[in-house]
This record gives C-alpha cells, sequence and structure tokens, in this order.
C-alpha cells in the first residue's frame, strides 16, 4: 500500500518521537512514511489532524489504534516527510480508505489514548539518539515483526534499550523552525531538488494555513473539548489533533514556543518548562505533570502580581519558588506565562540569566 | 525583641521592610519605613505562600522553603517560620538575594523564639 501511496513531494527525512512529530505538523499536510526495521507505516496528516494510522511488516498490516499505539511504544521513529496537495491527500486517503473495503470496520477503538503531550522520557545514561537507525521491537501485543526473522535474544534486548536523548530532540525541535533545517543526511539524493523548493512550501503551507481554521485562542476557545473536524472514523479517538497539552480546551502552539521551551531546557540545571495560559499548559517539556500544575501555577501567579501591585514597585518580572528538591519559576512569556523548573543548585542568578536571554532571544526573534 | 530581630534586616544593604505575618494575613510586627501598605501586602504574600505551597505539594510533594517575587524596582522574600507565622522581607532591586538569605537563616531561630 505504501508503494501506492502518492509520491507528493519530499521535505525530508528524520528521526524523532511520535510526539515530536505530533508537535510539529500543524501546518503540514500530507503524509509521514515511517520505518521500523523492514516494516514500514504511515501517518496521513491534515493540519496537524492524524487522519489514518498505518503499519505493515510482511504480510502483517496494522490499522488505525493499533498502528498508533505501535508507532507509540517507539521512542524514536525514523520517518520522512511527503508533502501533498489537496488531491494528492485526497488519492492518499482514498487509498487507505478504498483498501480497507466497505465491508471491512475500522480497527476496534475501545481502548483510550493518552493524549499527546511533549513529555519526553526522563534523560538517564542513554546511547546517543541520532545517527542510528532503530532497532526493531515487538512490543505491540500480538504483533511481532521480527516474527519469522532471525534474531538473536541480544539484539533484541539492544533495542529495548534504544531511548532517545531528549536534548538531541529537543535541538531537533528548535531548528524544526524550519524543517530544511532538520533534513538529516539520510535524505535521499533524489530528493535534493525538492529539498531546494523548501522556502516555497513553507510559504504555501503557511499560507494555507492562514486561509483555514486555526485551533482556538484561549481568549475565545470553549469549555467544552474541541474536537478534532475531520478525523477520520480510523484516526484513534481521544488523540488530541496535535496539541500539547490534554486540558479540556486546545490551543494553538506555535513552532517557536517549543524551541523556546526546549532552549530553556538545555539551560544548566533546568528539568522541564511550560508554557501556560488562564490556567492551563499550553505546551510543556521535561519531566514534569504541568497539566495538574497550571492552575496552581496562575494562582500563585496571580498573588505575585498582587503582591506587586500592593508594593508599588513596579512591574512583575517574575517569581521564584523555592523547594527542598527543585526551583519552580513563573515568568511573563509574550502574552502568557512560563514556567519552569530547576535542580535546588540553580541559583537565582542563573534564572535571572536564563529569564534575560529568553526576553532578548524573543526580542530578537519579534524583529 | 522581635522587632528587634526584624531591624537586623534593615543593616543589610537594600532592605527597605521586614514583617511578621500572621495565619490570616495579619502583619504581627513590621520594621522599616515603607509607604506602601504592609497590611494590605501581608494579607497578599499570606495567599501567596498559600498558592505556592499548594504547587509545591502538587508538583513533587515537596516542602516550600521560600518564594522571590521579582519586581522591575524590588524583590520580595516570603518564607514560613512556622505553621502560623510568614517572614517577609522587601528589598529594592539589585539587593545581595544570597545575603539577606544568610541573615535569615542565621536568625530565624531567633526570630521564631520571639513569637
Amino acid at each position: 500500500m505504501i508503494n501506492d501511496l502518492p509520491k507528493g513531494k519530499s521535505i525530508g527525512a528524520m528521526q524523532a518521537s511520535l510526539q515530536w512529530i505530533s508537535t510539529h505538523t500543524i501546518r503540514f499536510i500530507g503524509a509521514v512514511v515511517i520505518t521500523i526495521g523492514d516494516g514500514e507505516g504511515f501517518i496521513l496528516i491534515k493540519k496537524g489532524t492524524p487522519e489514518a494510522y498505518y503499519f505493515q511488516h510482511g504480510s502483517k498490516v496494522l490499522r488505525g489504534k493499533p498502528a498508533f499505539d505501535y508507532f507509540s511504544t517507539h521512542d524514536l521513529l525514523t520517518f520522512r516527510l511527503q508533502k501533498y496537495n489537496a488531491e494528492e491527500y485526497r488519492k492518499a486517503s482514498a487509498l487507505y480508505n478504498g483498501e480497507q473495503g466497505s465491508e471491512l470496520t475500522p480497527a476496534p477503538l475501545d481502548v483510550d489514548i493518552p493524549a499527546i503531550s511533549v513529555k519526553p522520557a526522563p534523560e538517564s545514561s542513554r546511547p546517543p539518539a541520532r545517527a542510528k537507525p532503530i532497532k526493531k521491537t515487538a512490543v505491540y501485543p500480538g504483533f511481532d515483526p521480527e516474527e519469522g526473522n532471525d534474531t538473536t535474544s541480544q539484539e533484541s534486548q539492544k533495542s529495548h534499550e534504544f531511548v532517545p536523548d531528549v536534548r538531541k530532540i529537543l535541538e531537533s525541535a528548535e531548528n524544526s523552525l524550519d524543517f530544511s533545517d532538520s533534513i538529516s543526511d539520510v535524505t535521499e539524493s533524489e530528493e535534493d531538488d525538492d529539498a531546494q523548493e523548501l522556502p516555497e512550501d513553507r510559504a504555501e503551507l503557511l499560507e494555507e494555513a492562514e486561509t483555514e481554521d486555526r485551533p482556538i485562542a484561549p481568549a475565545a476557545a470553549p469549555a467544552e473539548p474541541q474536537s478534532a473536524p475531520e478525523q477520520s472514523k480510523d484516526a484513534p479517538r481521544d488523540t488530541e489533533p496535535f496539541t500539547t497539552s490534554p486540558g479540556p480546551r486546545t490551543f494553538p502552539v506555535e513552532d517557536s514556543e517549543v524551541a523556546d521551551l526546549g532552549w530553556i531546557l538545555r539551560r544548566n540545571g533546568v528539568l522541564a518548562a511550560s508554557v501556560f495560559s488562564d490556567g492551563f499548559s499550553v505546551v510543556a517539556l521535561g519531566d514534569a505533570d504541568f497539566e495538574a500544575v497550571a492552575a496552581i501555577a496562575e494562582d500563585a501567579l496571580r498573588a505575585a502580581e498582587s503582591i506587586a501591585t500592593a508594593m508599588g514597585m513596579g512591574a512583575f518580572v517574575q517569581m521564584t519558588l523555592q523547594m527542598k528538591g527543585k526551583n519552580v519559576i513563573i515568568a511573563p512569556y509574550r502574552d502568557t506565562h512560563i514556567c519552569f523548573l530547576t535542580s535546588p543548585k540553580t541559583h537565582l542568578g542563573q534564572i535571572r540569566g536564563i529569564l534575560q536571554e529568553l526576553a532578548l532571544r524573543n526580542s530578537q526573534q519579534g524583529t | 525583641m522581635l522587632k528587634q530581630a526584624l531591624k537586623k534586616f534593615l543593616i543589610l544593604e537594600g532592605v527597605l521592610a521586614a514583617c511578621v505575618v500572621e495565619d490570616g494575613g495579619t502583619v504581627l510586627e513590621k520594621a522599616g519605613r515603607v509607604t506602601m501598605d504592609l497590611e494590605e501586602l501581608g494579607q497578599r504574600v499570606h495567599q501567596g505562600l498559600i498558592a505556592s505551597n499548594s504547587m509545591a505539594y502538587e508538583l513533587s510533594r515537596d516542602e516550600l522553603t521560600m518564594i522571590f517575587v521579582e519586581l522591575k524596582e524590588g524583590t520580595l522574600l516570603a518564607t514560613s517560620l512556622d505553621d502560623d507565622h510568614i517572614l517577609a522581607i522587601m528589598t529594592k532591586n539589585n539587593t545581595n538575594i544570597g545575603r539577606i538569605r544568610y541573615e535569615l537563616k542565621k536568625n530565624r531561630d531567633t526570630i521564631t523564639a520571639a513569637l
């Protein structure tokens, strides 16, 4: 089936987690063609909405939720991005749905899928995340891509140990403002011409994004969860259409916000970071449950702002909560606020430095 | 006794005022000459510490030791002395916070004993 997909325009090939893909395809229309071992699959994405998941290894085929689950079990996916125009996307979608046949029902979707959020696994002593192909793993119940192949248990063990280096992925996130920067050496030579056309692609994508509905801004967001407008029946339920927060409202997430968070996370001592607005975490990176904290952070922020008013000594700059195990910093960030966690050894001067650099970084981006 | 203990902070460069806030936000004792309404500030510091404590607990079941609120022209430090009392110190901008923290650590027992 994958060979029959429209070729589209190749944007590039890279390695990243499913979460990373989810947060960086908001303006993308096309197929994310994923290779896992000898198997290959794809996700059809229409402006941040995953509409189809498919994976095939030999005669074994996974569709919809099982394919999503299988992708989710891999910390790092090797994939290439194939950008489609409307006609190509329609063909790809028809191919996916057509092959399934009218008599076939979509894959069972009776299990809730955790919403996608940017929460890389905690760091540990890990091998480098890049420059290595992902080993085949057999972690999805009932599906073993290795079945029938001669593999040693040692190799299998290695594959399970292969987990991503969070910082490398975040580096990719920061570079993702331009996908062309992220095109790795693995991009096929035949795609060179396409890669050169990337600026035009991006302009086109941006133009398309502007002409269509975007996720609702916080101020106008409804109280009820927003459902994907054109989510396919085969797309897993409860999968957020590529927003990064599983909260009851959806917010537009900008690449630059993810990039800024990635930048903060690479500062010495920073453990996790989140942008929050109106008590909801908009986007978060690192190992912390910001979903639960965002509402309380909003309370703390309001208290800090009222302290600022009472003191009459100028505008609120930042608030640091010092705990025994870590520090929490809350500061204004663009139209929202940022919250990040640092180790207890990170001193106030470093925190101030990070915030000043962040402000400088944003002012430079704005100009 | 408590006032004397608070006055020790005023010796430090940049410190404008220090006060002890009771549970509920009432100012128990204060030292320093500031134009701000310390009663109002006390209540807000109290609220801020409650919210911060909740956040600390929610994040990592951790115990809050101190909060800093940095403003454009000043900084507020607040820390719980015990279950019912908070010490708040107001400073000018660019004050040596490390020194204040050191003095606070040194005088904490004295202040607590004077409550």
